[in-house]
């Protein structure tokens, strides 16, 4: 570590926030080497938030507010976008939906014009229902059906979340997706679109100021639709049994095993057990060859082709840590599970190794200097933490979190965490293999 | 609801502006004779080094396919006094990232480390360049994650549709096989096919570099000169032009899915021809232009028969290729392939509208300046750049050669390229009611 890091210069990365008199959450973040901004609004509303036997509706709005409003024809933003040069697009997940356009900086007014509008006048007629449920038939086909390891994954989440809707894919169940009717998604659109509930994220060369003044005629202008109460999901029981899952399938190629515990997940003002599992994560799992995992069963014994560990602490609720183990072609899937259970005790054995804790730390540091540039995954970073149910000052305090974790904490997170009662364990092969 | 309506046209007015002035990229030469382009950025405290040697994956020979990107995969395992571990942590100490990456016609090198640890993450991605060690437990290692990877791609229903349009259209040429290799080759291949992949994909003479980060001009040429001064001179000739087969209609492959996959082919165009920006804008009119393209509309908006279908120009080194793909579930492929066979004939029958005409230009050219933001995406684009032979001066004149194009050109450059006969096919899945070979 022969080196410290020095701070930008200049307002780059510099972060500014505040509320509209609606309630609606504005942030803003300045990056003025390009004339280029970036503008989103993310609602705090996902596929978690949809009513049960419903699943899909949050995604399929998303497409959905393309279409028309009732001061825009028919894909006309879109067409606007691309007539200024811009790129727009959308993204749904469990705890949020998002709309970006990434445009030349004079266009931000324009852009909040069009995104003010398809916050409260959307309509949905019933061809453009019928025609877009069919496309995301086809993107769950694309994106799940036709992919075993995607399949695989969303029965996981299903065995892992056996009350919350985590357990529920974002795309929807194809069996409820044929279902749905309009007035399902109209119903989620009045719930949840209103400015109490969504937060706009503006990055690139902008004056705070200027958003300030335009966020408050476009956005401030608008009046709450619903008034939510607290966002409160069903949540796990605790669990007593430890759960297994064989998935086969003949497009398998590779097969590989995962082991997945519920875990803690960020709060607000309460991040440091998800500071330290994500230090726990990467030690044991997510580095690598340098990580146990990879050191013992890539390096040392060879059973194993590749390894890693995950944990995503930006949740709104309850979320998971995960390995994942390919193991060698002589390796068979109990045997690969029996070295993963060897090197979790091996880990609470042995102890932290802390010259790697140094590396690991010394590159979120510089992360945070890489990280400005790019004002766009800046923006995300904020949208997807503020919709996650933390604060600004989260994610602004999160690095130095991270610097101030010790060995000894992340070893007894690593104890209570690694308990194979608490588990789901997922095997993935071809049919008729280890039979 | 108090809106401040601006009329959608008052907007176009700003379009053709030049690319902005305050990105000053220098083509520039260091004390050893290397030309490289640098943008001087001194807001952020690192630096963002992109070099692409040029011959990739087609350096392969069809006896040693894969031994490239197999190469190219070790240069990180060990390099100098460094074996594979230290080499990473030496890596990770100063906090520098190395990406490698064998294409079909170049190598690229992304590099990032901060201003302060310059000298050690040069010294470092200068051994992992020249000295690369290819030990033989790594070696192992890597091969076995190369072959899962072909075990797993030999079952991907995109991979399949790919490969089998690839194989079918280039024939005997380099590019009709996969960059990563057979499982027979990968099983065969030695430490010593390693060393010559390295030798003739590695190449002095052969480079494209540039610099976007905080760094002067001195510090810049000194730092190339010490990376490169032990990299070899060419020795082995680039592969030759390819024969493309087009004329093979459609070819299907069995697989067991709910969706089909298609890949098609058509005729393609330099990028040195005077049609090229014809094509380009035509590319977009037609399916590159995502949500508002011809194809995108008939095929996914109005009928819902896909999530996306997408159309690109290929320009390789030694072949042009006009090329699509789609997914549709195998009730509905059939119905996908018939739009899409006449929207292309609508194409090169009459062109495109003066409306579309306008409205892609004004987002081709608007487009082109907001693709300049961040060090990272900067340095990417200028080597891009420079391996396809182009000038600095080309982000003048660029959108001028855009805006120049008229619907006349379009038609002429529509009935050359989308031309029912050379038109091939692949699907991959188990497509109900399909007609195979018109």
């Amino acid at each position: 570590m022969v080196v410290l890091l020095s701070l930008p210069l200049e307002a780059l990365g510099r972060v500014s926030s505040f509320s509209l008199d609606n309630g609606m959450q504005v942030v803003v973040i300045e990056d003025h080497r390009a004339p280029v901004i970036t503008h989103m609004v993310w609602y705090r509303a996902g596929a978690s938030d949809e009513k049960l036997g419903k699943s899909g509706v949050a995604h399929l709005l998303e497409h959905l507010l393309f279409k028309e409003t009732e001061n825009v024809k028919n894909g006309e933003f879109s067409k606007t976008v691309e007539a200024i040069g811009g790129s727009d697009n959308a993204f749904t997940s469990q705890d949020y939906t998002g709309y970006f356009q990434r445009v030349s900086k004079e266009y931000l007014e324009l852009m909040m014009f069009y995104e003010s509008d398809r916050m409260q006048n959307l309509k949905v007629s019933e061809l453009d229902f019928a025609t877009e449920l069919q496309v995301v038939i086809e993107e769950r086909s694309q994106r799940t059906d036709t992919n075993p390891g995607a399949l695989f994954n969303e029965q996981n989440m299903a065995a892992l979340y056996l009350n919350h809707p985590y357990g529920i894919p974002i795309v929807g169940w194809r069996h409820e997706l044929d279902e749905l009717k309009r007035e399902d998604v109209l119903e989620f659109y009045r719930t949840y679109y209103s400015p109490n509930n969504a937060i706009l994220i503006v990055s690139g060369d902008v004056d705070p100021r200027n958003v300030e003044l335009l966020a408050n005629n476009y956005y401030g202008s608008l009046k709450n639709t619903s008034n939510l109460g607290a966002r409160k999901r069903p949540t796990e029981p605790p669990q007593i049994a430890q759960r297994r899952i064989i998935f086969e399938d003949e497009r398998v190629s590779q097969p590989y095993i995962t082991r997945t515990y519920l875990a803690k997940e960020r709060n607000a003002g309460q991040q440091r057990e998800a500071a330290t599992l994500t230090l726990l994560a990467d030690l044991i799992g997510s580095d690598g060859i340098q990580s146990l995992l990879g050191k013992s069963l890539q390096l040392d014994k060879k059973v194993a082709i590749y390894t890693s560990a995950y944990y995503g602490g930006l949740s709104y609720d309850e979320t998971h840590f995960s390995f994942i183990l390919a193991p060698n072609s002589e390796v068979s899937l109990s045997e690969i599970e029996l070295e993963l259970d060897n090197i979790i005790d091996k880990f609470i054995l042995d102890g932290i190794d802390e010259s790697h804790l140094e590396r690991i730390k010394f590159q979120y540091k510089a992360q945070q200097i890489y990280s400005l540039d790019s004002a766009y995954s800046q923006a995300r970073r904020f949208g997807v933490a503020l919709t996650s149910g933390l604060t600004v000052d989260d994610v602004l305090s999160w690095p130095d979190l991270i610097q101030d974790i010790k060995p000894s904490e992340i070893l007894n997170a690593a104890i209570s965490l690694f308990k194979k009662e608490k588990s789901v364990t997922g095997w993935i092969r071809k049919p008729a293999e280890e039979r | 609801m108090k809106l401040f309506f601006i009329t959608v046209f008052s907007l176009f007015i700003l379009l053709l502006k030049p690319l902005y002035a305050d990105l000053k990229v220098r083509e520039l030469k260091s004390h050893d004779g290397i030309e490289f382009w640098l943008v001087q950025e001194k807001s952020i405290p690192f630096i963002a080094l992109e070099i692409r040697f040029r011959g990739g994956t087609s350096m392969d020979e069809h006896t040693t396919r894969g031994a490239v990107s197999f190469m190219t995969a070790m240069l990180e395992e060990g390099s100098g006094e460094l074996n594979d571990q230290e080499f990473l942590k030496a890596r990770d100490s100063i906090a520098a990232s190395f990406n490698f990456d064998a294409s079909r016609d170049s190598l690229s090198v992304s590099a990032r480390f901060l201003s302060n640890n310059k000298s050690e993450a040069v010294e470092l991605l200068k051994g992992a360049l020249t000295r690369p060690r290819f030990d033989q437990e790594p070696i192992e290692r890597v091969r076995r994650q190369i072959i899962s990877l072909i075990e797993s791609n030999q079952k991907n229903q995109k991979k399949l549709a790919q490969s089998k349009l690839f194989e079918l259209t280039f024939g005997n040429h380099i590019y009709s096989s996969s960059d990563i290799g057979t499982l027979k080759n990968m099983k065969s291949i030695s430490r010593m096919d390693l060393i010559e992949a390295h030798h003739v994909a590695i190449n002095k003479d052969r480079m494209s570099v540039s610099i976007v980060g905080d760094i002067s001009e001195d510090q810049a040429s000194i730092m190339l000169d010490t990376l490169f001064e032990d990299l070899p001179l060419a020795s082995k000739p680039l592969p030759q032009s390819a024969n493309i087969n087009l004329d093979l209609g459609t070819v299907l492959v069995d697989y067991p899915s709910p969706q089909s996959v298609a890949f098609f082919a058509l005729k393609g165009i330099k990028r040195n021809d005077k049609d090229f920006f014809a094509a380009f804008i035509m590319n977009h009119i037609l399916g590159g232009g995502g949500f508002n393209s011809r194809l995108m509309r008939e095929i996914r908006e109005k009928r819902g028969l896909t999530y996306s279908i997408n159309t690109s120009l290929a320009q390789y080194d030694h072949a042009e290729l006009f090329l699509g793909m789609f997914q549709s579930s195998n009730g509905k492929i059939s119905k996908a392939i018939e739009i899409l066979k006449k929207e292309l004939s609508l194409m090169a029958s009459n062109g495109v509208t003066i409306e579309e005409l306008e409205a892609a230009k004004k987002f081709l050219i608007g487009a082109y300046p907001l693709r300049f933001d961040g060090n990272e995406r900067i340095a990417k684009i200028l080597a891009g750049m420079q391996f396809i032979g182009l000038n600095k001066d080309y982000m003048v004149y660029r959108n001028e050669m855009v805006n120049a194009v008229k619907p006349a050109d379009i038609t002429r450059v529509a009935k050359r390229l989308l031309s029912e006969k050379g038109f091939t096919l692949v699907v991959v899945g188990r497509p109900d009611e399909l007609k195979l070979s018109n």
